[in-house]
Order: C-alpha cells, then structure tokens, then sequence
C-alpha cells in the first residue's frame, strides 16, 4: 500500500483515543502504527517525552502529548527547537533515573547522531521509536530503512516492526530490555505503509503493562544529594574496557529480549523473537525480509507456485545486536538465500545483505548458502507481491549470485544515450568512434 | 579501587564505572597552580554615588528599596543627609546625569526614589541609632541645612548639640526652598521636627560676635558672617555662604562637575587642600558662590565639619569623606562597558507624575510629582547597581572548577587552590565586581 502522497499527516490521522478506561486485561482499538507507539510509551508510564516534530513521526508525539495530560504519575513533555536538542534533554532527563521517551525521523534522527552517541556510551536505557524515511535529498516523506541502518554504530539495539501490533507491543518489550541492560532501543516502523496505516489491535490494561514493567531502577542516576560528574575524559587506560561492556551488554539484548517477549507472552498470548520464520523446515530458497515488506512476503510466499518451489521466509526483527548465531542457525545448508533491501549502504551492498553476508560466512563452506541481494523500494516505492514475485524468480533462475547487489523495480526503460557521432544509429555504442 | 591522597585507583576492570563517571573528587588535582592571572571581588564607585552631593549610597538605598526594606533605605540615606524628603524634592539630581541605566532602556529616576524613602523616613520615623551623650556639647552656629546637618551628625558621635539661630524657627535656606520651588512647608518643617526628635537643642539666639562664639567653647559655624574665622581651636566652618544664592531647586547648578570621564570633582572643594580648619572663608565662600550654593551641598559640608571636629576633640577619625572607598570599594567608577548587558533586560523608566504643560501656567504648585511607592520599588529593581556585588550568584554558578563558595554574611570567596584563573567569573559578573590581577 502507498500513501497518497498530497495528503497530509493530519488529514489522515484518525483522532488519539481515549486513555484507558476500567481495568480489563485489553480492549480492541483501531490504531495507526504511530497511535500504538504512543500508547506502547504511555502504557509503560513515560515520565519525560522530549522530541520534535518530523513527518512521519508527528502524530506519534500529538498523540503522546495528548494521552500524557492525563498521565497520573509525574511527567514531563519538554519542547525543544531540534532533535539534537530533543535528544540532549533525554539523555539529561534518563541520567537522573527518570523512564524516558522520544520518537523521530530521517533527517531528524540523522541530526541527532553525536547524542545517539552519547545516549548509549553513558548507558542510558532511552527508547525511541524511528519511523523509517528516506533520507533527502531529493526530499522524500516515503519510506526506507537508510537513516535507522546508517546509525548501526551507535551503540543502540534496533528493533524492526511489521504491525501497528508489533510496535506498541515492542515499544514496552524495548523498555524492559533497555531498563534491564542499561542500552538505549530504537523501535523502528516504517513511514505511512505501518505510520499512518490503521488496524484493529490489542491495548493492553495499564495494570496488565504494570505486571510486565516495573517502575525503572537505575544502576546509577544524577543525584544531587550525591553530587557525580558525567561524561568526563576517559583516558587510554580506561576508554577500551567501557566500551568493551557496552559491546557486551548490546549482545545481551538478544537473550534479554527473548526473556522479556516470553514474559509478555504469558501476560498477553503475543510473541515475538529476533528472527521469525515461515516455512523454513524444508526450504530450498529463504526470502529474507525486514519492516512491513515481511507482511507481503508473507502472503507471497503461500502462492502455490511460491510453496511449489519450497521458498521459505525470514523476517529480521532485530538488527543490532545482529542475531549471527541464530540465522546460521536457520539458514545452515539452505542452497539460496535471497535478501530484500530497502536500503543501500551506497558503493557497496544492501545493509541486511552485509549482515547477513557476514554472519553465515561463519558457517563450514559446504553449509553456506548462495546469498542474493537485491536493492528495491527505495524513497517509498511500492515492494508488492509482484516484486516480492521478481525476486523469488530471479533467484530460482540464477545458479549463482549476481556479483553486484541488484536495483529492481524500476519504472523507466533504460536507454543509454547515444555518443557523438555514433554510426550505429542508437541502442548500445559499442564502437570506438574517431 | 583503592583511594590515594584523594585519587581512585582501579585495581580490575569490575572496578570501572559503567560509563565515565565521576567516583570521588577531584579535588587532589590543584589545578590553582596553572593561573597566571587570579580573581578578586572588589566594589567599584557606581557613577550615582561618585556624583552625589551628599556622598549617598545610591545602589545601598536602591538594594533596599528592592528588598522592599524601607527602614534600611532610610538608614542608608540618613547616614550621610538628613533630609531625604526636602533634597528628594529639591536636588538637582547630578546623580542622574551618568547613570549607567541611560544606555539600557532609560536612566533611573534617583531622586525620586530617595523622595520616597524620605517621605517614608518621616512616615514611620525611622531613627539612626544614637549613643549616649557621653561627649561635651557641641554649638552649632546656623541652623540651616549645614548646621542642622551638622548637629545630626555630632549628635550620632555622642555629643550633646545646642543649634543656635538667627530666627525663631530653624531651617534657614530650607525655607528659602519652600518660598521659592513650591517644596511643601510641611515637608520642611517634619524634616525640622525630625531633628529635633534626636535630642537637639535649638536656640533662637540671634547674632553672634566672634568673641561670643570662642567663648560657647567648641562651635561649628554654619552662618554667613564674614566676621568670623574658622581657624581658632575647637572651631568648624561649614558650607560658608549658604545666605548666597538661592536653595537647591531646580534652577540651582549642579554643586559639581559630574562627568564620568574625569575621576574626582573638577571643581574646587570649598574647603582647599588643607581641610576645614585651614580654610579662608572667604576664599570658601567664593568658591562656594561660584559653584551655586545647595541644599545637599550644604548638607555635606556640615556633616564633614562635624566629623573633623569630632576628630580634632576626641581623636578619632570618622572616616567619611568617600564612604564608598572607606568601605573598601574601588575609586575607580563602574562605566557602562564593564558592565554585562546579558543579565539584564531593557526596560523602559516607571512613569513619574508631572503636572501638564496648561496647568503649569496657572499653578505654583510643584511640576513633580515623583513615583509612586510601587513605582521607586520598580525603578531600584531597574537599577544596575553598578560595581557592586549583589550576591546574585552568577560567579558562583559559572565557575567551572566550583571554586567560589559563599560567605555567611553574603559575599563569595574564592579557593585560589583550584581556581584556574579562567576569568569567567570576571566574564559573566553582571555588575563588574569581580576583576582579574596578575597572580602573586
């Protein structure tokens, strides 16, 4: 589905909701991906949000503003003039104990890099939701995964969703795990296809959340009655081994939000793991696929020719930690591996493609498979069932990976111009001209 | 980890904080010893005060007017002029002419703030603390503004004063001021009663000759009588000359040249450079016809020669003829420049009532009506209060070595050990107190 690009955030936000009403388990509410979000922050007793408004991200925030006027906790929704800003105050915010949210976007989140930085090298268990956008320019509202993929070395965990479901579930499982290992979690959704798109879900009761998600406990805090400086020069002698522990406590993620998806399983009948697969049992060609093009993978996948060609799907939930370990596991001795890219790390690969590239390379030979890798969807275009189609045949009818990742799903014909003087009349120029 | 001098030592990586954070102080590192340049608070003289002509402590009555302090106000005033309520009136405000405030949204109406703490002196009759009468009696000869001014100051010294007259009732120029600017009698005359209310004593006695005054024993003369000398023993002269000319209205001059650009007085002190009892009188008298006779003048001759007779009977010097500097501040005069616009807002003057233009013509009634009492708070807010320190914290808050501490009493002081001479203080200090000198 594409998002009717004239139209504005606001005309195509249905209206927030009301806060939660009487106890009960949870109530059915037709929520846009950004509705969920919010309601996933709310739910998990936020007390300071602090961000700025971005297409696609706005009505994350509106929403949010609007349900934390009736927050029954202390809270605090701080107004800033940008997303560095934005992120500098929750930093300061989180590092004095308080839960801490934020949300944003493209060239905002782009803007906020040097504090990613500092968010996740002072161990600050930030959660933010990113709604995937292409990055300008050209100017692009549309999604893709560029700006969350290029901030992989931040030092926070990435969590890729495929459903307004999955976000607001996620966005309250990344509490858990960044509370409980002291790394700020990035919830990533992508733009109008999961945004602004509505769906009927499951919002929990805040006392079934309370049941999931306690109160945050911080290791350390900014406590004025024990004064401690932030943030100071870390020698030679000290730098390594700190960011050491960080790198080992964003490999814990994995495991931690394995623990935390079994926890809200039982609260709530929903899991979730790093990986999800369908059909892999037996298959001879798995599709890999990240965000909301998993969903439309999925149904081509059951396409009878799809399941005739034993063409299985893995969708990537996690990106950082990245789970080597278990898609070697999945993929050991499946012959093709094709990797939907809504991304490019340009002059070189699609980023999943890399990562998965370098993940299965720790396999013996024998089980490594031939990995295909494919670019499509860039700026917002349209990856449907057709595409998904492309792909799959693609990889069925070469025997071997193309050694360049391949862009498809282009519009226009390609026509090379034709040189100066060329006899040949047009098409290709092969010749050497004088 | 273990703790040497102050220093933390990491014995394993599970000693390590979880991000770079501070374990303990860092006060082992005594970073003072890298300045070569180092931080001191010194007052400077505000513009206001250095041309006051009673040597008032304008910003000291303007930090309490904002502190909504009146009795403190008043005190501050009466300390060095008596009658607030008749100069709040009358002055021709030289005080005005540098303010600071000119630059930054309009000059502060000094004198009208004074006119308010005057009039709330006499409202609530606020008293300076007075000693007892332990020492001899002091006449004063004259019982205008010098002379009265004058017997309050001997009177706060410990003396008894009898204030003797040539008329009835005592006042002299200051009655001058009611007949010719409209200053309201009854302003004077609670002004008078005022002083009176402190113990002293007035005699209408009439004319003196100079034999009759060497033989009242020590006498402050406050009178124009060319016949006498000021420089027998045990004998003050005061503000020669005040029959000349007329009071301390708005047609009177200014007593001093009061441009910022010259550090003291261009004009001569009545006295000469040898004090008061050296002076020819009629060289003083002169010079203080020449300058335009005032009230505040007079005020602050009669407080001085109070001073150095008090000094010349008993020894002590009261220290008075700067009070600014005697306190410890800088002559050096707060300019516009040194001071830090970043911590202030540009804010228009309170309004001041004046009389219409029309009703000028039909009236003899004051022009000025001054501020209201809401209206003199406001404008001692507005006040910079130049060169001087008002605990307003800012050095405190942006040392980045958290080397300023508070005093008790108010005020700062600055750990030397670990200040790294970075000036910032200096930088960001609202009011240019704070300065910068070569490290010793």
């Amino acid at each position: 589905m594409t998002p009717n690009p004239r139209t504005s955030d606001a005309t195509t936000t249905a209206a927030p909701a009301a806060p939660p009403a009487a106890p009960a388990a949870s109530r059915t509410m037709i929520l846009t991906g950004n509705q969920a979000a919010a309601w996933g922050a709310y739910l998990a007793r936020t007390q300071v949000v602090s961000a700025y408004p971005i297409t696609p991200q706005t009505t994350i925030i509106e929403t949010l503003a609007d349900l934390m006027t009736k927050a029954s906790w202390p809270s605090k929704f701080v107004n800033v003039e940008s997303e560095h800003s934005a992120m500098a105050v929750c930093i300061g915010a989180s590092i004095t104990g308080a839960r801490v949210f934020t949300a944003t976007s493209a060239q905002g989140l782009a803007l906020m890099h040097e504090l990613l930085h500092w968010a996740s090298g002072s161990r600050l268990p930030i959660v933010m939701v990113d709604v995937n956008r292409a990055m300008a320019p050209g100017w692009s509202i549309w999604s893709d995964q560029n700006d969350s993929l290029s901030q992989r070395d931040t030092g926070w965990a990435q969590i890729y969703c495929s459903s307004a479901q999955d976000v607001l579930d996620t966005v309250l499982v990344a509490f858990k795990v960044a509370e409980a290992l002291n790394v700020p979690v990035m919830v990533v959704e992508d733009a109008f296809v999961l945004s602004h798109t509505a769906e009927a879900i499951e919002v929990p009761a805040v006392e079934v959340v309370d049941r999931f998600l306690s109160p945050r406990k911080a290791a350390f805090k900014l406590d004025v009655d024990h004064p401690a400086a932030f943030g100071g020069l870390l020698s030679p002698d000290w730098y390594q081994e700190v960011r050491e522990e960080l790198h080992k406590s964003l490999l814990a993620v994995e495991g931690e939000m394995e623990k935390a998806s079994r926890d809200w399983e039982r609260l709530t009948g929903r899991a979730y793991d790093a990986i999800q697969t369908w059909h892999m049992e037996d298959a001879k060609i798995a599709l890999v696929t990240s965000g909301t093009v998993s969903s439309t993978a999925m149904d081509a996948i059951e396409s009878p020719w799809a399941r005739r060609e034993r063409v299985g799907l893995v969708q990537m939930r996690l990106f950082r930690p990245f789970p080597s370990a278990r898609v070697r596991a999945i993929l050991a001795g499946v012959p093709k591996v094709a990797v939907i890219d809504r991304n490019c790390s340009y002059g070189a690969h699609g980023i999943w493609f890399q990562e998965l590239k370098s993940a299965l390379y720790g396999l013996p030979e024998a089980q490594r498979p031939q990995i295909y890798g494919y670019v499509m969807g860039l700026g917002g275009r349209d990856i449907g069932l057709e595409a998904i189609e492309d792909v799959m045949r693609r990889t069925i009818d070469r025997d071997r990976p193309e050694p360049e990742t391949q862009w498809l799903g282009a519009l226009l014909p390609s026509v090379p111009k034709q040189a100066p003087g060329c006899a040949t009349g047009g098409g290709c120029c092969q010749e050497d001209h004088p | 980890m273990k703790e040497t001098n102050g220093r933390i030592q990491f014995e394993c990586r599970e000693d390590l904080p979880a991000t770079a954070m501070s374990l303990g102080g860092t006060a082992w590192n005594r970073t003072g010893s890298w300045k070569f340049l180092e931080p001191g608070y010194q007052n400077l003289t505000p513009p206001c005060s250095h041309a006051c002509l009673t040597d008032m402590d304008v910003v000291a009555m303007m930090r309490s007017v904002e502190a909504g302090d009146w009795d403190a106000a008043a005190q501050t005033v009466i300390a060095v002029n008596p009658f607030p309520s008749i100069t709040g009136r009358t002055c021709p405000h030289p005080c005005e002419t540098p303010c600071n405030r000119k630059a930054y949204g309009g000059g502060i109406s000094v004198r009208d703030v004074e006119r308010q703490v005057g009039d709330h002196k006499l409202r609530s009759d606020v008293r300076p603390e007075l000693p007892p009468m332990t020492h001899e009696r002091v006449h004063v000869v004259g019982a205008g503004p010098a002379g009265l001014s004058a017997a309050v100051a001997l009177r706060r010294l410990g003396h008894p004063v009898t204030v003797h007259g040539s008329t009835p009732e005592p006042g002299g120029l200051l009655w001058c001021g009611a007949a010719a600017d409209g200053l309201p009698t009854d302003i004077v005359r609670a002004e008078i009663a005022w002083v009176a209310g402190l113990g002293v004593e007035f005699e209408p006695t009439g004319r003196f000759t100079r034999d009759e005054i060497e033989a009242l024993g020590p006498t402050i003369v406050s009178a124009a009588s060319p016949g006498v000398s000021a420089a027998s023993p045990g004998v003050a002269a005061a503000a020669p000359g005040v029959s000349a000319a007329s009071p301390g209205g708005a047609a009177a001059e200014p007593g001093r040249d009061v441009s910022p650009s010259d550090g003291a007085p261009s004009l001569p002190d009545a006295w000469g450079a040898d004090g008061p009892s050296g002076a020819d009188p009629g060289r003083a008298a002169e010079a203080a016809a020449r300058r335009g006779a005032a009230i505040p003048d007079a005020i602050r001759h009669g407080r001085l020669a109070a001073h150095t007779l008090h000094a010349e009977r008993t020894g002590v010097c009261v220290p008075a003829a700067d009070p600014l500097v005697d306190q410890g501040a800088s002559p050096e005069i707060a300019k516009f420049k040194a001071l830090h616009m970043a911590s202030f807002q540009r804010q228009a003057p309170a309004p001041c009532e004046v009389l219409d233009g029309e009703m000028r013509l039909h009236t003899l009634t004051a022009v000025e009506h001054g501020l209201s009492r809401a209206g003199a708070t406001s404008e001692a807010t507005r006040c910079f209060k130049c060169g001087t320190c008002t605990d307003c914290d800012t050095c405190f808050h942006v040392c980045p070595d958290v080397a300023i501490s508070k005093k008790a009493g108010g005020g700062y002081v600055i750990d030397l050990a670990h200040c790294k001479g970075c000036g910032v203080c200096v930088e960001e200090c609202p009011r240019a107190a704070v300065h910068l000198r070569k490290s010793t």
